[in-house]
């Protein structure tokens, strides 16, 4: 693929944005949430690097993890989003959406909506 | 190439691998991702990944080991971090206290040492040069004279050194002083010992 780097920094602006979309409406197994992206067309190339990334949003206080007891085996991590999380996804919807209507337009598919 | 794997041996080979890789991280960061992998790997496992091409397909999913470092090492500054105290400088700090006692040549090996280190700045390779030069031997000079050019009577009082006089409520002030001078510019250099604090023969 002529654009691979193009779009490897594209994911990897852009991945932790869906991160924070995924866990809007619930809370989720690090596990499921990993699985739940990579299930995504072309978002995910190696799962592996979603930990380190999940580590970081939880440093910077975008994401907060709960440990709970499972049925089944040792305790899970869950992630939950944070209020700072909820904002950072909403600011970066507005800019994403002005981006790819510019960028849609110069390209001519199917101009500004 | 043609060695049949087992699912454990190609799981365990993963995670060995990645566990190296991720030597240089801060433990903290380490330790976690090693865990969220393994449980990664396990869950999977639960879930019907069971053959060992089943396993290899898993594991290429999961991506090469390296890459999963390089996103854990992001936003942090990996350096390789030298020692403050490599052995020259132990030495040269050694030299400097005691060398005066291995025939003098210690002291100007341990001065030699110090000029051409970049632990420390010209000053205080200045202050470790002046103070004292030849280290702890002229305190012991000074307590070794005393007594032995000294004749004292029957009660211990000196009755008087050598060619000169010596007092004695002179001297014994004066080696302290010497001694702890000669300490503290020896914990100024030991406590500001820092890589690269001036251009020294090597970093």
């Amino acid at each position: 693929m002529v654009a691979e780097k193009v779009f490897s920094q594209l994911r990897r602006g852009t991945l932790e944005y869906c991160v924070l979309a995924l866990l809007q409406d619930d809370e989720r197994y690090g596990f499921d949430l990993v699985k739940a992206l990579s299930k995504v067309d072309g978002l995910v190339t190696t799962e592996g690097t979603l930990y380190p990334l999940l580590a970081r949003l939880r440093r910077e206080g975008l994401v907060d993890t709960v440990w709970r007891e499972s049925e089944s085996g040792p305790p899970r991590r869950y992630y939950t989003t944070t209020a700072a999380g909820t904002a950072a996804l909403a600011a970066f919807i507005v800019d994403w959406e002005r981006f790819r209507g510019s960028v849609d337009s110069v390209l001519g598919l199917g101009g500004r909506r | 190439m043609t060695v049949r794997h087992t699912a454990d041996e190609l799981v365990d080979a993963y995670l060995k691998y990645l566990g190296e890789a991720a030597e240089p991280l801060p433990e903290e960061r380490r330790t976690e991702l090693l865990a969220e992998v393994r449980t990664h790997v396990a869950e999977e496992r639960a879930a019907g990944v069971v053959t060992p091409e089943e396993v290899r397909a898993m594991l290429a999913r999961l991506g090469d080991p390296d890459e999963i470092v390089a996103a854990a090492t992001d936003g942090l500054v990996m350096v390789k971090r030298q020692p403050r105290f490599r052995s020259r400088d132990v030495a040269t700090l050694l030299l400097l206290s005691f060398g005066g006692f291995l025939y003098l040549l210690g002291w100007v090996a341990g001065v030699a040492l110090l000029w051409t280190s970049d632990r420390w700045t010209r000053e205080e390779k200045l202050l470790g040069t002046l103070v004292l030069p030849f280290g702890f031997l002229p305190v012991a000079l000074l307590g070794t004279l005393s007594t032995a050019a000294c004749r004292a009577d029957l009660n211990g009082e000196i009755l008087g050194c050598g060619g000169y006089t010596y007092p004695g409520w002179f001297q014994v002030p004066i080696m302290i002083a010497l001694a702890a001078v000669q300490l503290v510019a020896l914990f100024v250099l030991v406590k500001n010992a820092r890589p690269r604090r001036s251009a020294g023969l090597r970093g």
